[in-house]
């Protein structure tokens, strides 16, 4: 297809751009970059469920959470090598968001939101209070991968990028992708029409908590220090609010979101909490005059280039939504 | 398959807190007949189709659907047995397009380790889109199409569930276009004819059921009441009662069909003036005036953002007013679905019309006892929440809710979508009456004799223009060439 190569070719250049950028930037830009990565995971996640599944789960940054420190304690108790770690805390993810998807998934909208929040609590007080296992508010030693220079875990995090939206490109557009849709436009209809509602929500629950999972895995072996502190709701939020901005049930939406959410917030850093505050307003600004977000803005740009000049038309009329 | 029954349901029951709305249901459908499931509105029909899919479990009874139980079953497995279902308001899969609605079934069935090859599943979603002249629609996005469109698109969508043996309608042919219609009628006959499927059909319409059934099965109260050809039931008092609304006539002779006749001939229409079309424009004695496209959101006349042209009443723009405005204006809408706030009762859905003239006490009392005698139904079911009333009794709460305020126009979208004989008269009946008393109406109908019948002035739409306009006169005698051109047309 015509349409799938322009879009390779914009992503294969965005990558390279990206790949050249540890060489040309400070260390503080690529740590950075690298937590920007981190974000395009965890939102890319999110959004196969909230977005295109339309089951708006509160637990993501917990996930997240799960795998960091389900990996660190493994490494720390066990002995396990780091990558085992990781591996096992992505597994751990996956049986944890198989049961809680099992008692919550039944849940219409805002139960399910309020279910996954209590749990998403619920879990990061268990970690706050275990202190003799987690070390609580204190923080939690973790080994790192590779020393202090970020340049090797920007590229582990790229890769994991690039990976991770190649799995939910494939789940966009394969059978799953088409239930995940029809559940969320008419559960009652996907339902008469065969499709196995539930299970196929539990799947998409588990792949999201496995995305969230991996990446959190990567990134406490990165900082060498968990805490209970980013499970709180605050993380969630800015999960929600890098989807929203970036274009929600789009799939480039949560990758734009993620990276100019994360510079925006660097750059904003001086300003402290207040950032939350200026984020709100944004997100408010987006939703009511572009639903779509920034993907959506960048396809609207694109068509008015084109439209203007023809001959970049070949070029930019690829649609960047589902 | 054996010669066990394709549906079949024994002392089934499904009870809503206080209200039984399928009680004691026993029916046997064989396989490979079309069954026409008839009664009046509220009787339970949509609620059984309901329990028979899955949706609800029943209270009590059993289920046997192509020779397996499945009252105990979940709609997915259900429809695992064979057993596919349209409804009513479109279903369809709203952000997808029209073939990835249709191929969802199929990719189900896949899971379910169904063996048709991928170009075998493509050809047969091909080709059911082209038999109802979908084809060339099949990247369009589902929800933009029409309501007939997207009956069409949930017809096809139900024949690709396979393995393919039971298909439950309910209200297939409402509010939908007399050509439209006889595409449905012509996949249900082929379907049956060439796959064997077996058909229940929950309908009002008894053209199409005359046509399509050979047995029909009459329900009321949540009771089956009789059964046997649709002459039979014709013939049977209770039941041509039921189905038509009518008692009998004086000399003791049933006629069935006089109820397809909401007004008589004759009445005369003095003032106000009805108007006919797919969503329109009217001119109408007051100069309500509309210009360009008006975009028919249920609760908002605003112009969409970057339509253009003007909306005016009485020469005053209105297309700039938020909806809440354009109501205290005197404007009222009645939209196809039924638009009443489903966790109120009846009253409270009466007194929330009644909203804009809510300190005239005495006059809202008066409002809602002339409500509740235009509509019996509506006092007998007061105090229950509007989530309890059925389609039909929905579509009369809101038009009565519309009525309290006295408006000085009123917008009816498809007044006789799915509604029993009896109650389409009782609509039209009271439409004619508020004319009577002033009101301009503005009637957006497929139902073209009836529109012809009770408008003053029409129009005729057709891809978003106006195609023709006149004076009733002028259609009445047209009326034949119109609907073959209108048949041509679709």
């Amino acid at each position: 297809m015509a349409g799938l190569g322009r879009r390779l070719g914009w992503c294969v250049a965005g990558y390279a751009a990206l790949a050249w950028l540890p060489l040309a930037a400070s260390e503080y830009h690529t740590h950075v970059f690298t937590i920007a990565l981190y974000y395009v995971i965890v939102a890319v996640g999110w959004n196969l469920l909230a977005g295109y599944a339309g089951q708006f789960s509160l637990a993501q940054h917990t996930f997240a959470g799960i795998g960091a420190y389900g990996s660190a304690l493994l490494c720390l108790y066990a002995g396990v090598p780091i990558l085992v770690g990781i591996v096992a805390g992505a597994v751990l993810a996956a049986v944890v968001g198989y049961g809680l998807g099992t008692l919550c998934l039944r849940m219409r909208a805002i139960y399910l939101a309020l279910a996954t929040w209590a749990f998403a609590e619920s879990v990061r007080l268990l970690v706050a209070v275990e202190y003799p296992i987690t070390r609580g508010d204190l923080g939690l030693k973790t080994a790192v991968l590779f020393g202090a220079n970020p340049t090797p875990y920007f590229y582990v995090f790229l890769g994991l990028a690039l990976a991770s939206l190649l799995v939910a490109w494939q789940v966009v557009h394969s059978r799953l992708g088409s239930y995940l849709r029809a559940i969320r436009d008419d559960e009652e209809a996907a339902a008469v029409m065969g499709v196995d509602t539930f299970r196929y929500k539990r799947l998409a629950f588990v792949i999201s908590a496995v995305f969230a999972a991996v990446a959190g895995g990567f990134l406490g072996h990165y900082i060498g220090l968990l805490s209970p502190t980013p499970m709180k709701f605050n993380e969630m939020a800015i999960i929600i609010i890098m989807v929203i901005a970036g274009g929600f049930r789009t799939f480039a939406g949560p990758v734009l979101g993620a990276i100019s959410i994360e510079l925006l917030s660097e750059a904003l850093r001086p300003w402290g909490e207040i950032r939350m505050v200026l984020f709100a307003l944004l997100v408010i600004l987006i939703a009511r005059a572009y639903p779509t977000g920034l993907a959506g803005l960048c396809t609207a740009a694109a068509d008015r280039v084109s439209r203007a000049i023809p001959r970049l038309a070949p070029l930019l009329s690829s649609r960047q939504t589902d | 398959m054996t010669d066990a029954p394709a549906i079949e349901t024994r002392g089934l029951t499904k009870r809503f807190g206080g209200l039984v709305a399928v009680d004691d249901l026993s029916l046997a459908v064989p396989p490979g007949q079309i069954r026409g499931l008839i009664g009046p509105n509220g009787s339970g029909k949509t609620t059984a189709v309901n329990v028979l899919s899955g949706l609800y479990r029943p209270d009590a009874g059993e289920i046997h659907l192509c020779g397996r139980r499945t009252d105990r079953l979940r709609p997915h497995e259900i429809a695992a047995c064979g057993v596919a279902r349209t409804f009513q308001i479109s279903k369809l899969f709203g952000s997808m397009t029209v073939l990835e609605n249709v191929l969802v079934p199929a990719l189900a069935a896949r899971d379910r380790g169904a063996r048709r090859s991928s170009a075998a599943v493509l050809d047969r979603a091909r080709g059911l889109l082209d038999f109802v002249t979908l084809d060339g629609m099949r990247h369009a996005l589902a929800k933009e199409l029409s309501g007939g469109q997207s009956m069409l698109v949930q017809i096809a969508r139900a024949l690709m569930v396979d393995p393919l043996h039971v298909i439950l309608m309910d209200e297939p042919f409402a509010g939908v276009h007399p050509a439209i219609r006889d595409i449905i009628m012509e996949a249900i006959l082929k379907m049956n004819r060439e796959e064997a499927v077996t058909f229940l059909i929950v309908s009002h319409e008894m053209a199409e059921l005359r046509r399509l059934c050979q047995r029909v099965s009459v329900m009321d109260d949540g009771h089956l009441i009789a059964e046997g050809t649709l002459e039979e039931m014709a013939h049977t008092p209770r039941c041509s009662r039921r189905i038509s609304g009518r008692r009998r006539a004086r000399d003791g002779a049933p006629r069935p069909r006089a109820c397809r006749r909401g007004v008589r001939r004759g009445d005369r229409y003095p003032l106000g003036h009805h108007a006919a079309g797919r969503a329109g424009q009217h001119h109408g004695r007051d100069r309500t005036q509309w210009r360009g496209q008006v975009h028919a959101a249920p609760d908002d006349l605003r112009l969409p953002a970057r339509a253009a042209g003007t909306i005016a009443l009485d020469g005053r723009p209105i297309h700039t007013l938020a909806p809440h405005e354009v109501k205290r204006l005197g404007i009222s809408y009645v939209p196809q679905g039924a638009n009443i706030f489903p966790q109120l009762t009846v009253e409270e859905n009466l007194l929330l019309g009644a909203w804009v003239i809510r300190r005239e006490r005495v006059r809202v009392a008066e409002r809602l006892e002339r409500a509740y005698a235009a509509f019996p139904r509506l006092l007998e079911r007061r105090r229950r929440r509007a989530t309890a009333l059925s389609g039909g009794e929905a579509k009369m709460l809101s038009l009565a809710k519309e009525l309290v305020t006295d408006p000085a126009l009123i917008l009816v979208d498809e007044p006789s979508a799915g509604l029993a004989p009896r109650i389409v008269e009782q609509v039209y009946a009271r439409l004619l009456e508020v004319r009577g008393q002033g009101v301009t109406i503005l009637l957006v109908d497929q139902n073209i004799n009836k529109a012809v019948e009770v408008s003053d002035y029409l129009y005729m739409i057709e891809r978003g223009g106006v195609k023709r306009e006149g004076p009733r006169a002028e259609f009445a005698d047209q009326l034949r060439d119109i609907v073959r051109d209108s048949l041509l047309g679709a």
